[in-house]
């Protein structure tokens, strides 16, 4: 066989069913969001600039998206924050811990979004959920904290989902860091603290700021979670979408918002790989 | 040196309470003898596991999922290890095109039916 179609051929199943189930409907739903679409006739089938118009000039929209990516940055903070040192404390266990404890990192990954949401329900929801009864019973709250249907509850669902992302990103780049290095820190006199704030923290930086890009794009593109928590009372822009197309039945409209969403995404992750390219350029050589 | 300290130990824990809450508290409450949710569960009774071999519905969607995980993860791995394979042992025009495809497009997307949905 020629050597040189040879690679083409081994990844053309791959990249033909790319095509046909990643780029053909995208494209399909980017051209549908300049159709015009009217209450009694559907879908019109012309060009027109009306929705993306209708989504520019209207605050409920922004109102929307701005939520969207506030809670996505809200999500990617938290993560960061309790995810990074978690990934610390992993990678400094021994066997065979270090891979119990992994694989129960992973866990919220590997169970069905309807299971996990339900057991956040149960364990916040309204008046009976048992974080809120434990806590009145203690008298740490005079009212429950309320779960469903409010951005508190997606962002502590969301958080626990994408965490491990998190995790796992942080602790690629630990284990590429030599543990002599904060021993070395130690040994010139620097207190534990100094040395993970200064040396090891540095160090790892990129494998957070990787980790905080795909929680930060999953966050803000996520749907089951908000649908089941927010409801249709707390919209992100993928809900927004999802009602756009099955519930007024307006795909043109919403074709435009997942179009806009994935724009913004797109930039905003292509920035932020560009900046953190640039910011740690020897790290990546 | 590299032992985990006892306030390392404790955040470990927490973290750890915090991933399985909401996944154990599932669990627990299938053992309910009740017909509705009520925590904490007062009698442990394997009343809902018995309805399941009554529910025909649920059990056809059980062997539903499981062979759509079979067939699906199947036809991903016959699609990509070829691939895998070409960008790892050939330089060919394209090559990084499709390494930067495969890496970034899944969580790019916005949950579309693309890409996985959370």
């Amino acid at each position: 066989m020629n050597s040189r179609a040879l690679p083409y051929l081994l990844s053309a199943p791959a990249l033909l069913l790319f095509v046909g189930v990643v780029l053909i409907p995208i494209a399909m739903t980017v051209v549908l969001s300049f159709d015009d679409w009217s209450m009694t006739r559907g879908i019109i089938a012309e060009f027109t600039l009306k929705n993306w118009h209708e989504v520019f000039s209207d605050s409920y929209f922004y109102g929307i998206f701005f939520r969207t990516l506030r809670l996505a940055l809200i999500v990617t903070v938290i993560t960061a924050v309790f995810g990074a040192p978690e990934a610390y404390v992993l990678n400094r266990m021994r066997r065979p811990w270090k891979g119990v404890f992994l694989l129960i990192v992973l866990a919220p990954l590997l169970i069905s979004v309807v299971a996990r949401t339900l057991g956040w329900a149960l364990l916040f929801g309204g008046q009976t959920g048992l974080i809120n009864k434990s806590l009145l019973a203690l008298g740490v709250i005079a009212t429950p904290i309320p779960f469903m249907f409010t951005e508190t509850g997606v962002i502590i669902a969301l958080s626990h989902v994408l965490i491990p992302f998190m995790v796992l990103a942080v602790w690629t780049a630990l284990q590429r860091l030599d543990p002599q290095v904060e021993n070395a820190a130690r040994s010139l006199g620097a207190a534990p603290a100094v040395a993970l704030y200064r040396v090891v923290l540095p160090q790892v930086m990129p494998g957070v700021l990787s980790g905080a890009i795909i929680v930060f794009a999953l966050a803000a593109s996520a749907f089951a979670t908000p649908a089941i928590i927010g409801g249709r009372r707390l919209k992100v822009a993928s809900t927004l979408a999802y009602d756009e197309f099955l519930n007024t039945l307006n795909w043109p409209l919403g074709a435009t918002v997942a179009t806009l969403l994935l724009i913004a995404l797109v930039a905003i992750i292509v920035g932020a790989n560009r900046l953190i390219e640039r910011r740690y350029a020897q790290v990546f050589q | 040196m590299t032992r985990n300290g006892p306030l390392a130990l404790a955040y470990h824990t927490l973290f750890i309470a915090f991933i399985l809450a909401p996944i154990l508290i599932v669990c627990w409450v299938a053992f309910t003898p009740l017909g509705y949710l009520s925590i904490p569960i007062e009698a442990f009774s394997l009343r809902w596991f018995r309805a399941i071999g009554d529910y025909p519905e649920f059990v056809t969607a059980f062997w539903s999922s499981i062979a759509l995980a079979a067939l699906s993860s199947t036809v991903a791995i016959g699609l990509s290890v070829p691939a895998a394979f070409a960008v790892a042992r050939h330089r060919f025009p394209g090559r990084d095109a499709i390494t930067a495809l495969s890496r970034s497009a899944p969580p790019t997307l916005p949950c579309s039916g693309a890409s996985r949905c959370h």
